[in-house]
């Protein structure tokens, strides 16, 4: 036996007693648990646990103690560790860097590939949607039907159609994510509203695939792989030079696999792409007043953008909207705040992910507000929903659609 | 895409935030940049300022008298900076915080001449000058009260029982006290199950009504039974309005209320973080979290670049001036491995409290094999050097940058845990290195 089947060898009897080996960037992972001093101080910051308590969700900590100060037997966490919607808060409080938000992906990945029958059911479902379509929602069946529900919406948002270009060469390759092909539709006309006024020379892909983000949360990492190996044929064949977004998930998702693949293409947020490329000043100029009187509206912080991007995309939001005629932009207390939506926890405990976005919707509540914006569709319709189920007459929009609504004749 | 501030603050616990608020007062363009929490919030959320000599037994009586003390045995201590700074004065400083504070929710109570022994969780006093509004209480000498230590079933951090027994100990050993001292456990969880309880949820749970009406229900039955003048309580009266629930409770059941000092990461710590960024904002300074300043460039002995880095994004500012407030090991400003310890940002050489060099040694050989030293570790005085107006000194003693300062436990030459002077010096240094920055700013125009 050579050195390669010794190898092969020992693998294969590692799978047989379910152990996996971690890779080179897993171990590093790890290895930032080991760093966990048992502060606390994520437990005081996590939305799930507050919203729950720690009987219900240990929190980061909990999870950090499992896999430091215990054998890794993951399935005993599998309770809570789809408890996790992702935020990222608790990486960014930790005084010593420990990298939550991933260690939860790494134990879901490892329930997923050695005890799947310890995965909700629910997520299974998801998974079976994503290994059909590959895309995170079950497609419209009739396209007449899906261009129907696509002209309603830009008709009640008095928004222009503007025709779908895929065109190879182009400068910007425009991704608009799968909630908003499948379901916000008006996300995805807005920003192409938003570049055609720009004149950007941008295209469409040609047939749209997920991101991988929902495959990742499942924890099913060849359907992960499989999805963003599909994306990049896609953007070679297209040739692009930079990706634009309209979801939070898909800009954070997106950036992460770019780097860790070194595709050398830049993915922005189309916030960043309209302050950083097209510029401030020159959006102004195509902004007009929206209604008759001043609207107050308040910002929602999508965690894929804030916490696993840069807290500046908000930022540019607020210049944008300062940029808007007779907009006036009111702070909720919880605006950097989990929604809730996040880390799939709204597909197998939709209760979790009602209570958590609670406070949110208290804090919007109680400012002036008449209308919510967030540049991400999926903290869009969670949002929504929940305002709707209390009853408010607050006003939510995706912030690509409420740019492109304040555009002059637009 | 750069951004431009006249000054940048790398860091924003305690030191960071107060300068930048200095800053921000003095009309300068300022940016307050932090990685994540800020080590403040892990503190007590009251304000130590010097509390004893290291080594010592008896706290100082004053803290103006302590910080004059430190800083003549200590020569290389960052109060000695204070005697020649006679426009900012200890006097001023703490004066000025309590006016930033004024109104918040942690508004604090004390002075630069009062020494105040707060009551600890454990039932032992520490030496402070400032505690939160909450926190304070005068009636702890007087010896006709009776006094409640209440506890909440499921919290851990507190044990009434041995609380009281310390502090009865004191008592009788003959410190002045309360002549009654009774306690007891209350029952009222936020979720279902009455284990594991964080403060932090506590301190959610009675912001709501019945939270509130929870706890005001227990207290009663148990004053009404012990016949309670003054209720001891772990730091759990909420995150956004503790005074009024304080006065809510004091009103209900008849007895003065306050707030034991707790560890870390503690609710009055977490009150304190939060007011000092409301200040900075509504001094028209701006913080950034989640960003790491990870390189710099210098030009002519100056600071001209500072780039910032978030989990995907970087870019750079052009500061005037910059701040370094990053903090000691939890803050993340120094790091140590076995070869040695070094300054995170800008490689600025690492010495002791005597300011000998500590670059090469390994950090386990600065700590005393007894964990709990009269004296400290030698460990905690490590930091960079300064020079008379804050700005760090490089390998040959020389000024490292003419438009750098550093503030806060990045700087070496004190022992925070036994000299009980950690946001002390954070708050002297930061207000300090704020108004040189400024000062620095405009003169450069």
């Amino acid at each position: 036996m050579d050195e390669e089947e010794a190898y092969a060898h020992v693998r294969n009897t590692l799978k047989e007693e379910r152990m996996m080996p971690f890779s080179t960037s897993e171990m590093e992972v790890v290895r930032s648990v080991g760093q966990c001093i048992n502060c606390g101080t994520c437990l005081n910051h996590c939305p799930v646990t507050r919203a729950v308590g720690v009987e219900r969700f240990t929190g980061p900590r909990g999870i950090a103690v499992e896999l430091s100060r215990s054998p890794p037997e993951y399935w005993s966490s599998t309770d809570r560790i789809y408890l996790c919607t992702g935020c990222g808060t608790c990486r960014e409080v930790c005084p010593k860097n420990v990298d939550i938000p991933n260690v939860v992906n790494l134990m879901r990945r490892r329930i997923f590939s050695q005890r799947p029958d310890l995965v909700p059911q629910s997520l299974h479902q998801q998974n079976e949607i994503l290994r059909k379509h590959n895309l995170a929602f079950v497609p419209w069946d009739d396209p007449d039907e899906k261009a129907e529900s696509r002209n309603m919406r830009l008709e009640r948002l008095d928004l222009p159609f503007i025709k779908d270009k895929i065109r190879k060469g182009a400068e910007v390759l425009f991704y608009p994510g799968c909630q908003a092909e499948e379901r916000a539709q008006e996300v995805r006309e807005a920003a192409k509203i938003i570049l055609e006024r720009f004149n950007v020379d941008y295209t469409l892909v040609e047939k749209m695939t997920c991101c991988s983000l929902p495959a990742i949360l499942v924890g099913d990492m060849e359907k992960s792989i499989e999805l963003s190996t599909i994306l990049k044929k896609q953007i070679d064949d297209l040739g692009v030079k930079k990706i634009v977004t309209t979801c939070a998930g898909c800009t954070s998702n997106l950036n992460e696999i770019a780097a860790r693949n070194n595709w050398e293409i830049p993915v922005y947020h189309i916030l960043e792409f309209l302050v950083e490329d097209i510029g401030v000043h020159e959006v102004s100029k195509a902004l007009s007043p929206m209604d008759d009187h001043t609207v107050r509206v308040t910002v929602h912080d999508p965690c894929h953008l804030i916490r696993h991007t840069s807290r500046r995309v908000l930022e540019y939001a607020h210049r944008l909207l300062n940029a808007i005629p007779d907009v006036e932009v009111v702070e909720s207390s919880a605006h950097d705040l989990c929604c809730g939506g996040g880390g799939l926890v709204g597909r197998h405990s939709p209760d979790v992910s009602r209570v958590i976005v609670k406070e949110n919707i208290r804090a919007i509540k109680e400012t002036s507000a008449e209308r919510i914006v967030t540049p991400c569709p999926l903290c869009t319709a969670q949002i929504e929903e929940s305002l709707f189920r209390d009853g408010s007459d607050i006003e939510v929009d995706d912030l690509t659609v409420f740019i492109a609504q304040s555009f002059e004749g637009g | 895409m750069d951004a431009d501030y006249d000054i940048v603050v790398i860091g924003g616990g305690l030191a960071g935030l107060t300068a930048g608020i200095s800053a921000a007062q003095m009309n300068a363009n300022t940016l307050v940049v932090r990685k994540g929490e800020g080590a403040t919030s892990l503190s007590s959320g009251a304000l130590d300022i010097a509390g004893y000599l290291r080594g010592g037994e008896t706290p100082f009586l004053t803290p103006e008298e302590g910080v004059a003390a430190l800083a003549h045995v200590y020569p290389f201590h960052p109060y000695s900076v204070l005697e020649s700074i006679p426009s900012l004065g200890l006097k001023e400083i703490v004066s000025w915080l309590k006016d930033i504070l004024a109104g918040s929710p942690s508004a604090m109570i004390g002075s630069h001449d009062t020494t105040t022994m707060a009551l600890t969780i454990l039932g032992t006093k520490k030496p402070t000058c400032l505690v939160q509004r909450t926190m304070h209480t005068t009636r702890l000498d007087n010896t006709d009260e009776t006094l409640l230590f209440a506890g909440i079933k499921g919290l851990a951090d507190f044990n009434p029982s041995t609380a009281s027994k310390a502090l009865m100990e004191s008592v009788i050993a003959g410190e002045t006290g309360p002549h009654k001292i009774v306690h007891t456990l209350l029952e009222c969880s936020p979720f279902r199950q009455p284990s594991n309880i964080s403060p932090v949820e506590l301190a959610r749970y009675i912001e709501t009504e019945d939270g509130l009406d929870r706890i005001i229900k227990e207290l009663q039955h148990c004053t009404e039974q012990t016949g309670t003048t003054l209720i001891a309580l772990p730091p759990i009266l909420g995150l956004v309005n503790p005074i009024e629930i304080k006065k809510r409770i004091e009103e209900e059941t008849g007895t003065e209320i306050f707030e034991l000092l707790s560890f870390p990461p503690s609710v009055p710590g977490y009150r304190l973080q939060r007011s000092l960024e409301a200040s900075l904002k509504k001094a028209g300074g701006t913080l950034l979290v989640g960003h790491e300043a990870v390189s710099f460039k210098k030009q002519e002995g100056k600071i001209i670049d500072i780039t910032l880095k978030s989990p995907r994004r970087t870019f750079n500012t052009h500061p005037k001036s910059v701040i370094l407030a990053t903090g000691k090991f939890v803050g993340g400003g120094l790091a140590g491995n076995r070869t040695g310890l070094r300054e995170t940002v800008f490689d600025l050489p690492v010495l002791d409290g005597t300011r000998q060099s500590v670059q090469d040694v390994r950090p386990s050989h600065l700590t005393r094999v007894v964990p709990l030293h009269k004296e400290g570790h030698p460990l905690f005085e490590c930091g960079i050097g300064f020079d008379t107006r804050f700005r760090p000194i490089d390998v040959k003693g020389d000024i490292f940058a003419s438009n750098l300062f550093a503030a806060g436990s990045v700087l070496c030459g004190y022992n925070y845990p036994v000299e009980k002077s950690g946001l002390g010096v954070a708050l002297v240094t930061g207000r300090i290195c704020g108004v040189h920055a400024a000062e620095n700013v405009t003169g450069g125009n």
